[in-house]
Formats: structure tokens, C-alpha cells, sequence
């Protein structure tokens, strides 16, 4: 009875510069027998000069045991600090198959190849609701009715079956 | 423990690789239709050499027919090459249509991979999967049912309201109608001053009408 892991490293919201960005590495223990020594460093978000911003947890993630048919994950979020195109690397996870195994197997993470981090502009005008040209249509829209509804109003107040009111 | 590193290593052929899989949000294989399935793919190079993974495609297939293609889903690329004694782990998705019934598919995955000698394709999924219907907050039916109800209970106000007027009417036509009477005709109004002539018997008009003439006319 021998592990088997499958590795993932898991970007779900699209990078915004700014914004938050959850990056999860998820462990799935698919085979018979629970793997020992399980550990990761990434270093995608930690290069010198990056233009990440590690806000909460940690690049890398170590564990003693994961039992067969459970997983377990780390998150990860950075702050983009600037838009532009940026290289994923497939993380490698190291773990002994079994407690009697010496070696050490690896599995490098599926991932994307790269991340397209986008620029707030571009994201407000993909998200927002468009408040003020919708606001703009509605007005041109009354604008187009008040002008019948006012000649009418007029008339029903100062004439009746067409003739003008006496007082 | 010897023999069993031992009887790991021996493998020969296309056989020498290893494939596992798992549907980490549909654990138990039941994808609702129109959203994304993800299947995480682990590919073990037991081999000599290494393999360069260059895709992995899908197809939703007759669950007893497997050669009855329903839906040939896109072929993923990755072109990743694995090193002898290596693993990794590869994502793909796709999207079952939304319009498909919620019933049992067959679903078909295959990986392309091959080494410097040969290409080879392997199914390593291949099962009948419950296609289930996509839990959606507007409920259609549901809608058309509320809609239904609202227009039940429309009929019955109508109906209680045709029912009432009787005691209703009058009392609203003395207070409001005071001003503008001169647009409703009762039959009080027109009692008085239409005495004696045809708009007071429009039952007698085509025999009588002539001889009320000639008496007018006498007088």
C-alpha cells in the first residue's frame, strides 16, 4: 500500500493589480497508503524584485503525514503590485511513498504556465455596473417622455372636452 | 520490502507509466451540467526514458455505447516533458453542456504522450459518469409556478370585485361624479326630455315611427 499524490497549485480569482490573490497548493492523497514527509517551497511570488506582496501565509508548506483518500491545502496570498504577464512554475511537492521508503518522490504541481495580472482600469470597466451611463440613458429617456406628459398635464388642468376653464 | 521496490521498477513498454486521477470538486462523479470539471491527472515515468506529455482530451460518450460520441470536449496542451523516475501532475477542464438531460454519460479521458521512439494514447478514464442538473438560484419551474398562483389569486380578486359593485358603484358615482356627469347618461337624466319621442322606445322604431311623424306633423 503505497501513496500516491497529486499536486495543484490553484489560482481561482482573476490577478487584479491591488486586489488580493488566494493562491492555493492543494495535496490529494489518491492512493492506498499515507505519505510521510510532505514538502513544498514555491518561488514564484519570492523572487528578488518581485512585484508581489505576500500578505498572509507562507510559500512553502510542510506536513508529517497525509492519510490515503484526504487532502489538505495552503493558502497563499500576494498583492500584484504592478499589471503584466508573469511566469507559473510547476511546484515541486518531495514525499516517501511509505514509512519504509527511503526515497524521496517528487510531483511537480499542475499550474498555468503564467498568470496575466490585470490593471484596475481594465478590471473596473469589465466589472462595474456602469452607474452613470446607465444614469445618463434613464435621464435622456425622461427627458423624451416629460416633454408629451407636461403639455398634457397642462392641458387636462386648464381645459375641459376642450374648452378653456372659467375660473 | 526489497521485492516490492523490485517489482515496481520491472515494466516494460507503454506500460511503464502510471496514471491516477481524481474530480477534487465532484469527488463522487456527479457533475451538474454547464459548470467546469476539473480532473487532476498524475502521471508517474516508471521508464528508462523520459516522456513528453503533449495532451490530454475528453469525450462525453452513449453510456452503453461508448462509440456514440455525444461531446468531444477541447484537447488540453501541455507539452511537458517527464523525466525518468518522475511524476507530475497535470489539470484539465471542460464543460459539460447545460442543455444536456441529467442522466448517466460515459465519459472517456485520454492522454497523448510519447517518447523519442513512439507516440502512444492512453485512456485512463473510462466509466460511465451521472450527468446532474445545475443547482441554479432561479428556478424556472418555480417561477412559472408563482406565477400561476399570482394569477389565481388576480382571478379571484376580479371575481369578488364583479360581485360587489352593486353597493359600491352608486356611492362612488354621487361623491366623484359630480363634475363630470355631463359624460354619464342615467336613466333618470334622459327620462324627462326624451319624453315623446323615439330615444325613449327604440323597440318601436321601424313601424311606429312613421305615424308619430304624421301626428307631429298634424299638430
Amino acid at each position: 500500500s503505497k501513496a500516491e499524490l497529486l499536486f495543484q497549485k490553484k489560482i481561482v480569482d482573476g490577478p487584479v493589480v491591488g486586489k488580493e490573490l488566494e493562491i492555493s497548493f492543494v495535496i490529494y492523497n489518491v492512493g492506498e497508503g499515507p505519505a510521510y514527509d510532505l514538502a513544498f517551497t514555491d518561488s514564484d511570488f519570492t523572487a528578488s524584485g518581485s512585484t508581489f506582496e505576500i500578505v498572509k501565509g507562507t510559500t512553502n508548506g510542510k506536513w508529517e503525514v497525509l492519510e490515503a483518500g484526504t487532502n489538505v491545502s495552503q493558502t497563499l496570498t500576494v498583492v500584484p503590485s504592478t499589471q503584466g504577464i508573469y511566469p507559473l512554475t510547476p511546484t515541486v511537492l518531495s514525499y516517501r511513498k511509505s514509512q519504509q521508503d527511503d526515497t524521496i518522490s517528487y510531483t511537480a504541481a499542475a499550474s498555468y504556465s503564467g498568470m496575466y495580472v490585470e490593471s484596475v482600469a481594465d478590471y473596473d470597466k469589465r466589472t462595474s455596473l456602469h452607474l452613470k451611463e446607465w444614469g445618463t440613458f434613464v435621464l435622456l429617456c425622461l427627458g423624451s417622455v416629460a416633454f408629451p406628459i407636461s403639455i398634457l398635464t397642462y392641458y387636462k388642468m386648464n381645459y375641459v372636452d376642450g374648452i378653456k376653464k372659467k375660473n | 520490502e526489497d521485492v516490492e521496490v523490485v517489482t515496481e521498477t520491472v515494466a516494460t513498454g507503454p506500460s511503464d507509466v502510471s496514471f491516477s486521477y481524481i474530480f477534487p470538486d465532484y469527488p463522487n462523479k456527479e457533475f451538474p451540467a454547464g459548470s467546469v470539471i476539473e480532473v487532476l491527472v498524475g502521471f508517474s515515468n516508471n521508464a528508462e526514458v523520459a516522456y513528453n506529455v503533449s495532451g490530454i482530451f475528453a469525450s462525453l460518450n452513449h453510456p452503453q455505447e461508448m462509440k456514440y460520441y455525444i461531446q468531444n470536449y477541447t484537447r488540453g496542451e501541455y507539452g511537458i516533458a517527464v523525466q525518468p523516475g518522475q511524476h507530475t501532475t497535470l489539470a484539465y477542464r471542460f464543460v459539460p453542456d447545460a442543455l444536456l438531460d441529467p442522466r448517466q454519460f460515459g465519459l472517456l479521458i485520454s492522454m497523448d504522450y510519447q517518447n523519442e521512439l513512439q507516440n502512444f494514447t492512453q485512456t485512463f478514464f473510462n466509466s460511465t459518469v451521472l450527468i446532474t442538473e445545475k443547482p441554479s438560484t432561479f428556478d424556472l419551474e418555480q417561477f412559472f409556478l408563482i406565477l400561476f398562483a399570482v394569477g389565481i389569486v388576480g382571478l379571484v380578486v376580479f371575481l369578488v370585485q364583479g360581485k360587489l359593485p352593486k353597493s359600491k358603484k352608486p356611492r362612488s358615482n354621487k361623491s366623484t361624479s359630480s363634475t363630470s356627469s355631463s359624460s354619464v347618461v342615467s336613466s333618470d337624466d334622459t327620462s324627462d326630455w326624451l319624453e315623446g319621442t323615439s330615444a325613449t322606445s327604440p323597440k318601436l322604431s321601424a313601424k311606429k315611427a312613421p305615424s308619430a311623424n304624421k301626428k307631429e306633423k298634424l299638430n
